[in-house]
């Protein structure tokens, strides 16, 4: 059995689909155990359980449509009308924005890059200073709703869905206002010039992005006043993306909906893929009680729950590194909440513990997906946006730190509201 | 499942990939597999759009009528679950399937047709164990009879996972007959998305 996991392991590392390698792992170990290979299967089946999973090809659908649509350039221009302190912070509440909306942080990366990291250097910031900016900024607004990863982990740790978006809501801001005032800061010693704010442009702006504009308090406040449960707000937001992006604003001909309905499709195949192999496996670990025996052997060596965080970052930073954020949270998070729970960590903090350092992660070098993603995008070698996102990496590590250890941060919101 | 067929069927796939990578640049051969292809997309768009018609359905009725539609809910359930297997498969088709990769970059040309056929034939192996176990959990679902929504038999809705997950093995081989590699960036998707339209590269 161990041979058989090392092998797939190195499989792995070359390249072979996760799902088929977590897959092999489950057929080997029911194999094993005597069990018929059909339960990997009844495992599966359970994929069709969960209202929950219907969220997520709907949100990526419309995501997708966000992304082949001129929204990226509304939505940037808004921001620009609203918010002072120069273009990096636009950039940042934009791409945050943007990524809450289209779930993943390549996605915002490769729309809203082409568009910002012109007008940064334009206005005069270093290119340097840009480069780190937008590879760090796709990692924004995975904390605020609705975004993806965090419904996955709700699925995944069996945590409601609700409590989390409360919990997201002030650590993402206290990432998004950490990076604002370096980016304040980085504009000050360019010389750029702040922007004033005008009310026309705020109004030509705002008239721009008309039918943009009410979705999110539509999504939001239906689901947080309890009118729309997450799936229906899911499909909602597909459709009403489709109306907008189709038939008012005419960015997408109808004819190459099908095109990007398919493009989306193939990414949530992948991950439900994923997520289907992984069940079969997480239930024989389970079963197996490897999370308890993980818990036993760590209590013996860590004894306080700090140090336990502290060691839970480290980890969770080198899988973000190597896996992305939906394969990670599919394998990752099984086997960790019953130690966090051990350990007396409350699941809804440890789930935006969680998302941050995954995303933090990303920029991670030498190999988090973030950088080459940007790389691609931006004709830049890796080696480059190493450097020009180390600044940007140790704010984010220094806001992780502040969110790990105060607990209240996330949960303040959720005693206040969520009950 | 006698052991004839255990055997046979698997040879067939191969069989059936091989050939397919043989005639890959035949144009009447390529129209069949593309109608093939643009068959599966049909499907899953349509699903796709089912979704969003009956989860908005259901917030319409549930507000006007204080009360949904029984059956949407695990027939949309249902749907993820199919849109789940056949998208699967197509990233088995497009090559993009989410890997980890560390070291694939880093295999010297000579010896990347060794690395496609261990990864992919690894694969394609994998992929046809999952659908033979789905064929039988299919088979005892069968026998069992039970129901999943609306008069719908469980193992009709469960019989998309032997379907998809054969299709994956068998795509899996035509990609190592064809020695297709995955782009740069592996199977990470969201470099797909064309970036929308205006674009200044060099400021």
């Amino acid at each position: 059995m161990t041979l058989i996991v090392a092998l797939l392991v190195l499989l792995a590392l070359l390249g072979m689909p996760l799902f088929a390698v977590l897959a092999a792992i489950a057929l080997a170990a029911f194999r094993g155990a005597g069990i018929d290979i059909s339960s990997v299967a009844v495992s599966m089946y359970t994929l069709a359980g969960s209202p929950l999973l219907v969220a997520i090809p709907l949100f990526t659908f419309a995501g997708y449509l966000f992304a082949h649509s001129r929204t990226p350039e509304r939505l940037v221009e808004l921001s620009r009308a609203f918010f002072p302190g120069g273009l990096a912070v636009v950039a940042l509440v934009a791409c945050a924005v943007f990524t809450a909306f289209t779930g993943a942080s390549g996605v915002t990366i490769v729309a809203m890059g082409g568009l910002l990291l012109p007008a940064l250097l334009r206005e005069g910031y270093p290119r340097r200073f840009g480069l780190g900016l937008m590879t760090a900024s796709g990692s924004l607004g995975l904390l605020f709703p609705p975004s993806l990863p965090m419904i996955l982990y709700g699925y995944v740790a069996s945590v409601s869905i609700d409590r989390l978006f409360l919990a997201g809501l002030a650590p993402g801001v206290l990432l998004v206002l950490v990076l604002s005032i370096h980016g304040v800061r980085a504009g000050r010693r360019a010389g750029v010039r702040a922007e004033r704010l005008s009310a026309r442009r705020m109004l030509a702006a705002l008239h721009r992005a008309r039918w943009e504009v009410p979705l999110p308090a539509l999504v939001l406040g239906g689901i947080y006043s309890g009118w729309i449960t997450v799936s229906e707000a899911a499909a909602l937001t597909a459709l009403y993306a489709f109306i907008a992006e189709v038939l008012l604003y005419r960015d997408i001909p109808l004819r190459r909906v099908p095109a990007i309905a398919m493009e989306s499709m193939t990414l949530v195949g992948g991950i439900l893929v994923i997520l289907a192999c992984a069940l079969g496996l997480t239930n024989y670990l389970v079963d197996a009680e490897v999370p308890m025996r993980i818990l036993d052997a760590m209590q013996q060596h860590v004894s306080s729950r700090l140090t336990f965080l502290l060691l839970l970052n480290v980890f969770l930073l080198i899988v973000g590194c190597l896996m992305d954020i939906f394969s990670a949270l599919i394998v990752v998070v099984p086997l960790i909440v019953p130690v966090a729970l051990g350990y007396g960590v409350d699941p809804v903090h440890l789930g935006i513990v969680f998302l941050t350092n995954l995303e933090i992660g990303y920029l991670t070098p030498p190999v988090g997906l973030n950088l080459f993603i940007a790389s691609y995008r931006f004709r830049e070698p890796v080696v480059h946006l190493y450097a020009a996102s180390v600044p940007f990496l140790l704010l984010m590590l220094a806001a992780l730190a502040v969110i790990t250890y105060v607990p209240d941060l996330s949960l303040f919101l959720v005693r206040a509201f969520g009950g | 499942m006698p052991a004839a067929v255990g055997l046979v069927l698997p040879g067939l796939v191969v069989a059936l990939a091989w050939l397919r990578a043989r005639l890959d640049p035949v144009p009447r051969a390529r129209r069949v597999y593309d109608a093939a292809s643009a068959l599966e997309s049909a499907l899953i768009v349509a699903l796709l759009l089912m979704l969003v018609v009956v989860g908005v359905a259901q917030i319409v009725l549930r507000n006007a009528s204080h009360r949904g539609l029984v059956w949407a809910d695990p027939l949309m359930r249902h749907a993820v679950l199919w849109i789940g297997a056949l998208g699967g498969s197509a990233a088995t088709a497009r090559m993009r399937h989410i890997n980890i990769d560390v070291f694939g970059r880093l295999v010297p040309p000579r010896l990347r047709p060794w690395r496609r056929a261990l990864v992919y034939g690894a694969t394609a192996v994998t992929a046809w164990l999952l659908a033979v176990a789905s064929w039988r959990l299919v088979l005892d679902e069968r026998a069992f009879g039970e129901t999943a929504f609306a008069g719908v038999p469980t193992w009709v809705t469960q019989a998309v996972l032997p379907w998809a997950f054969g299709v994956v093995a068998y795509r899996s081989l035509v990609n190592l007959f064809l020695g297709r590699e995955g782009d740069v960036l592996g199977a990470e998707a969201p470099t797909g998305a064309d970036a929308p339209a205006p674009e200044e590269e060099t400021p």
